[in-house]
């Protein structure tokens, strides 16, 4: 196996999927916010009869409405089921001609009309709310993500002191680790513009998660480079790197598939309003994998050979020739 | 090693733990604390202002933000606060657990004034109405920078202290100074008083000028009162009253059934993980899923103890810190592997394969406790904690993985090395004969 002859490939991969990233990224609206974000309309309901959460939360999804927050209301006690608190996304307008009169129903009249169909109801208020997470908490988490990678790179580079150049070691973890977060954010972009895919509190979560995976799975390829290194003093980067690849390359699987499984059985059984996370952790776990072998450590190479400052001039000339 | 797992487990085993002052566990799974997501909590409604006042978008959002602050200082994981229409809000808090005592942090304006009592007569306090009259001094709460809870030192009384801000120190110290000259043998010495929403928490005289703009306040307070004066204090006082509409219990905001199905999603992942890893890495897996039973103990019985509110966010940090102690475990097999093919007799693959893969161990979970680390800075000073939640899940997962990977496993490893299954290399390793067959001969 020899990852390093591949690395033109890698990186105009790469270099594909975060240009295309920032492009869909830059384009508004960057992510498409769900209710915890951009709010939504709140009323409390009040049914004749006993009702399943979950048969509420299906008939709200059933009407285009996937993101509601259904929470029944628990009696003195201690049953549930006939006063609900919900909350869904924003609503269409309802058209009224001059007299008031409703002309054409908008999104409040759908939505009181399926769940009076349960069950007679009553609905008391019905108002916008704001999102639960402010625009100041992603800020802020996006301002935690910088200072994180500026924290690894240091303990990276001081933890690799013993080999040469260490620095490079803490550039490449971070620089995966921006690589992974742009794609994954990019990727959840596209699929906000294209299926209406809504980013709700739990996506920050995800993010977060995927870049503490990141960073894990470079450091235990790096780790391996570091100690050939110093085992095989006589071979190239390309031969460390190489064997270090093929060295570790079953670790790397078995973790990526052990994680897979887990939110694979978590996709198939849990529900939908954890979804979102799963889908991000699943991307993050495959684009993480494949950087720390293919972006991370392969940068080590381009940059011991000097090709870094190539790379720009070579994207162009990539052909289907084997290197 | 024995006494910390079966620590866990009866620590788990008990719901509700109570010796004397330190009492944990609730009626929740396990005696672990879910957060609102999970379980639900408190469903309040609030009215800004009168019936028919309407405040400015600009109010609203301040209203959030100072509510937000004080629910955050109060310790609540993970509080949804909403604006609902022009002029409620609506406020979910987990637990049912401190009803009042959050409801009166949350509703009260908590406006502090400090005002001088000016005496003509004698006693001057709240016995004889007509001895005194208040004048507000133009200082409040909103000009102290810190407010904090301590105990008086000579009494043991719980105080609050506070400082004030520059421009407010130089004002009090007039203040108290000229309070302190009315302060002559034979008169009848002006006070300083402290005020919260027009109810005075202390009135006395003053017996020496206060100068360096930091000061304390003492009003027969219990330790409780003073913590929530603080967090009044240092969130400021709500730009408008607010009074309380309704208020229920709901039921988890994921619905009723994801938590179970989450659950059962979870144990599934964990068996299919652990099922993997036993037919992958024979025996060293079957070690390694023991330890992993004993390591979700142990996380668990920390949550519980710390405690720590466990929501959505909280179970992915647990999660990934799963993943991170399964790894740790394939890194160890893996480099055990690896030494058995060249080789090496068993007792001496299993002490190799755990020096070495260490590093690589270290330096991974150095660098997520750094994450972890930054995340819960940040993440502590916005309105949904989540971030917060997830950070301490995290690090406390990370940090009994390293130790369950590297002394639980290495220690039960040993002792199945020790009995006559060492002789038995292709227990630990399906590739063991490939190498050649020095290390059975050696084992």
């Amino acid at each position: 196996m020899n990852v390093v002859s591949i690395r033109k490939w890698t990186f105009s991969l790469s270099a594909v999927l975060f240009i295309a990233s920032i492009v869909t990224l830059a384009i508004p609206p960057a992510l498409t916010a769900g209710i915890d974000f951009s709010g939504g309309a709140a009323f409390t309901m009040s049914f004749e009869d006993v009702l399943d959460p979950a048969l509420v939360e299906k008939t709200l999804s059933d009407i285009g409405h996937p993101e509601a927050i259904v929470q029944p209301s628990v009696e003195e006690d201690g049953t549930f089921g006939k006063h609900y608190f919900i909350r869904v996304g924003e609503l269409e307008p309802t058209i009224r001609d001059t007299d008031g009169n409703i002309e054409q129903d908008g999104g409040r009249e759908k939505v009181e009309a399926s769940l009076n169909a349960l069950s007679p109801a009553t609905v008391n208020g019905f108002d916008t709310v704001t999102g639960v997470i402010a625009s100041e908490n992603v800020r802020n988490a996006a301002i935690a993500v910088v200072v994180a990678a500026l924290a690894i790179l240091l303990y990276v580079t001081w933890a690799f002191r013993r080999v040469p150049s260490p620095f490079r070691y803490g550039t490449a973890a971070i620089v995966a680790l921006i690589h992974d977060t742009v794609i994954v954010l990019g990727l959840f972009s596209i699929l906000g513009k294209l299926f209406e895919f809504e980013v709700n509190a739990m996506f920050i979560t995800g993010v977060l998660t995927v870049i503490g995976y990141s960073v894990n799975d470079t450091i235990v390829v790096f780790d391996r480079v570091r100690e050939n290194i110093v085992r095989f003093p006589t071979l190239t980067i390309t031969e460390i790197v190489n064997l270090s690849v093929r060295e570790t390359v079953a670790r790397s699987l078995n973790t990526s598939i052990t994680l897979l499984i887990v939110v694979v059985a978590l996709v198939m059984f849990a529900a939908t309003s954890i979804q979102p996370l799963l889908y991000v952790l699943a991307a993050g776990v495959v684009v993480g994998t494949y950087s720390s072998i293919f972006i991370a450590t392969l940068m080590l190479v381009v940059w011991e050979n000097g090709e870094i400052r190539n790379v720009a001039s070579k994207i162009p000339l990539i052909g289907p020739k084997p290197a | 090693m024995i006494i910390l797992v079966g620590g866990s487990f009866a620590t788990l085993a008990v719901k509700n733990i109570d010796l004397g002052s330190f009492e944990r566990g609730s009626s929740e799974p396990l005696g672990l604390s879910l957060g609102l997501d999970l379980v639900g909590g408190i469903h309040l409604v609030y009215q800004a202002g009168e019936e028919g006042f309407e405040p400015t978008a600009d109010q609203m959002a301040g209203l959030v933000d100072n509510i937000t602050r004080r629910v955050n200082k109060l310790g609540v994981a993970e509080p949804s606060i909403q604006q609902l229409g022009t002029d409620r809000l609506v406020i979910q808090l987990p637990g049912l657990e401190d009803e009042e005592a959050a409801k009166s942090l949350i509703g009260s304006t908590a406006l502090l004034e400090i005002v001088e009592r000016i005496c003509t007569a004698y006693p001057c306090d709240e016995t004889a109405p007509g001895n005194f009259t208040d004048q507000p001094t133009g200082l409040s709460g909103s000009d102290m920078s810190t407010a904090f809870a301590g105990t008086n030192t000579v009494t043991g009384e719980p105080i609050l202290l506070f400082e004030l801000n520059r421009g407010a120190a130089s004002k009090f110290a007039d203040l108290t100074t000229k309070l302190f000259n009315t302060n002559v043998v034979g008169g009848t010495p002006d006070q300083l008083a402290f005020r919260m929403d027009g109810v005075v928490l202390v009135a006395a005289v003053v017996s020496s000028p206060i100068l360096a703009g930091s000061g304390q306040i003492n009003g027969n307070f219990s330790a409780e009162e003073v913590r929530k004066l603080a967090i009044q204090v240092e969130s400021g006082r709500l730009p408008i009253e607010i009074t309380e509409l309704s208020s229920a219990f709901v039921a988890a905001s994921l619905g009723a059934d994801s938590l179970d199905q989450a659950l059962q999603a979870g144990l599934i992942g964990l068996a299919l993980v652990l099922f993997f890893m036993i037919a992958y890495y024979r025996l060293a897996g079957l070690v390694a899923a023991v330890a992993l039973v004993f390591y979700t103990a142990m996380v668990l019985a920390v949550f519980k103890l710390f405690p720590v509110t466990l929501t959505l966010a909280g179970l992915a940090g647990f999660i990934i810190s799963l993943g991170m102690a399964v790894d740790a475990n394939i890194l160890i097999f893996e480099r055990m592997k690896e030494e058995i093919r060249i080789g090496r007799t068993l007792p001496f693959a299993v002490q190799i394969g755990f020096n070495r893969a260490w590093t690589s161990i270290r330096d991974g979970n150095v660098s997520t406790l750094i994450i972890a680390a930054v995340l819960f800075f940040f993440g502590s000073s916005g309105a949904n904690s989540s971030v917060t939640g997830f950070a301490v899940a995290l690090t406390i997962g990370v940090l009994i993985s390293m130790f369950t990977a590297i002394v639980i496993s290495k220690k039960m490893l040993g002792l199945a090395v020790g009995t006559s299954l060492g002789k038995w290399p292709r227990a630990f390793s399906p590739e063991a004969y490939k190498g050649g067959s020095a290390a059975e001969r050696g084992a």
